[in-house]
């Protein structure tokens, strides 16, 4: 180690220097206190041995330049002096020496005092690397922070793009929804679209748990059900069942469907029954014990020119239908998430539309949204409120309900953060023209 | 035994009570893992959930696959004192039709008794 010892008495420098040069050190003399400060800033100098009365610069004016300097590492400081007052040891500490020994200058003390400062340094040292591993780390957390948020924003944005882009469906049937996502990614996702030139397929999801996983499954889900006509589709019956379906058609018979669930919607069809599609769902998708996730969902399908639907109801809270002249129903009777159980049988639940009515689709983040008191948003007061807006434009009415669930759960805060994610579709049949 | 959950044998049945109010997502697997530890053989288990305010979604699933793994141990179970709300939550989801849900302990011991003793299991 390299200590610097700063003396003006040119005898005892020399002595001290062969003192030190004897117990290994490596030494560096200075005459003053300013030529020992133009040194410290050129060499990396970690221990420094000064005299307390020098010309031009003195100890402990050294001490207090030293310590206001900011050089990259420590110097560790014994100030040597004929003064033995308690209040020279407190102004020299408190200039920034980190020890004090009066002349005359006992050899074995002042070697165990260099060995305690050799100790002091030893620590200093380790605890600059460890700080700068520290930093390096979360340097590389920030780095990765960074990304995991720019991959959530796309993804999200990815998830954004699988909602429904317009209300026009070239059906008679009007059509408005939101999300809100407890997190960046939602678990929830729904969607709608002609399945033909009269019937509309609509669904909504609520996949078990929240993040990147349920996201995920969402997003695969909303693919799934995608009406386009893809090999995979599954809204659609695959060819050769069509084909074998019109044949029967054409021989007399009706029902596409399975047996023990029949096809409620009337009229030639290319699309699976909504207790087909939560059927083959659920036989796709089962839960283990790794991967605990499901979900639970609607799916239906409205004959926009009868009026007449059905749709499944799988562990998915109950649809609302708020009629025109202002009375609520409920529909269903309950029905088991989908990938829980295999083999479980699902339920058709037919329904008539009549112009002006519309029903509502909803995740139970709705309806379990807390306020303030940890009160639930409820069903009863979801369906008082659709029902009371009923005569405002579907768009409007989605508007309020939105409006009065974030007034619900945080009427005081400037950003709202639902702890579910929030989905509503809600559909009217229009009268025909 | 772990804050959790409080287990006392009632002659064949290993009688557990959940005594978190809230199971969720982070606590949910543990906690019946714990459970089927607590069974050490006993050939039937009457969950006590008269404590829970709230389960949500993954907890609901870890139910479902805690009465999964108990059915094909032939192990009977059942669960006591849900509270209403959650009570209709597992009616919506039709869990009621493969689990046994009684009103209070008293009513589920005595049907996983009278299961036990015809060799029946569950639902």
């Amino acid at each position: 180690m390299q200590i610097l010892i700063v003396e003006d008495d040119v005898a005892l420098r020399r002595a001290f220097t062969a003192m030190l040069e004897k117990w290994g050190y490596e030494v560096v003399q200075a005459a003053d206190g300013e030529e020992a400060w133009q040194l410290l800033q050129r060499q990396p100098i970690h221990f420094l041995l000064s005299d307390w009365v020098m010309p031009r610069l003195d100890g402990v004016e050294l001490c207090r330049r030293l310590r206001s300097a900011e050089l990259p590492h420590y110097v560790y400081v014994i100030l040597l002096t004929g003064k033995d007052q308690t209040d020279d040891l407190i102004m020299a500490l408190e200039a920034g020496a980190d020890d004090f020994l009066t002349k005359p200058v006992n050899a074995r003390e002042l070697r165990v005092r260099i060995k305690a400062g050799e100790r002091v340094l030893r620590l200093e040292k380790a605890l600059l690397a460890k700080n700068q591993e520290l930093q390096q780390a979360n340097r590389k957390l920030e780095s990765s922070q960074q990304r995991i948020q720019r991959d959530l924003q796309a993804a999200a944005k990815i998830q954004q793009d699988l909602l429904p882009i317009s209300r026009q469906t070239g059906l008679p049937i009007d059509l408005a929804w939101a999300l809100m996502p407890a997190e960046e990614l939602a678990g929830d996702i729904f969607n709608f679209y002609p399945l033909d030139e009269r019937h509309l397929g609509f669904y909504l999801i609520d996949v078990s748990g929240h993040g990147v996983p349920a996201a995920m499954l969402a997003v695969h889900l909303a693919k799934t059900l995608s009406v386009e006509p893809r090999p995979d589709s599954l809204v659609h019956l695959p060819r050769n069942r069509l084909d074998n379906a019109r044949n029967r058609a054409s021989l007399g018979f009706f029902r596409l469907g399975r047996r023990k669930t029949p096809d409620t919607v009337p009229g030639s069809k290319s699309f699976r029954n909504p207790v087909e599609v939560v059927t083959h769902l659920n036989e796709n998708l089962q839960a283990d014990d790794r991967n605990m996730m499901y979900f639970t969902m609607i799916y239906g399908i409205i004959d926009t020119l009868s009026g007449q639907g059905s749709l499944c109801q799988a562990g998915h809270p109950y649809p609302l239908l708020c009629r025109g002249d202002g009375s609520i129903e409920w529909l269903g009777v309950g029905g088991f998430p989908v990938g829980l159980l295999p083999n479980a049988d699902y339920q058709a639940i037919d329904f008539q539309l009549q112009p002006g009515d519309r029903l509502l689709l909803y995740s139970d983040g709705v309806t379990e949204c807390p306020n303030e008191e940890n009160i639930q948003f409820g069903a009863d007061r979801l369906g008082q409120s659709l029902c009371a807006m009923r005569f405002l434009p579907l768009e409007e009415t989605m508007q309020q309900i939105k409006k009065a669930l974030i007034a619900w759960h945080s009427p005081s805060a400037d950003a709202v953060s639902f702890s579910d994610d929030i989905s509503l579709l809600l559909i009217e049949l229009c009268a025909q023209s | 035994m772990n804050s959790f959950l409080h287990a006392e044998p009632r002659d064949q049945v290993m009688l557990v009570r959940i005594e978190s109010s809230r199971l969720t997502a982070d606590v949910a697997h543990r906690i019946f893992a714990e459970v089927l530890q607590t069974m050490s053989g006993a050939p039937a288990l009457l969950l006590d959930f008269r404590s829970v305010e709230f389960m949500d979604s993954t907890a609901i699933g870890e139910l479902v696959l805690l009465g999964k793994k108990l059915r094909a141990d032939g192990t009977a179970y059942a669960i006591a004192g849900l509270k209403p709300p959650l009570m209709s939550l597992i009616t919506m989801m039709r869990l009621d039709q493969i689990m046994h849900f009684g009103e209070n302990v008293d009513s589920a011991l005595e049907w996983l008794n009278q299961s036990l003793a015809m060799g029946t299991r569950n639902p």
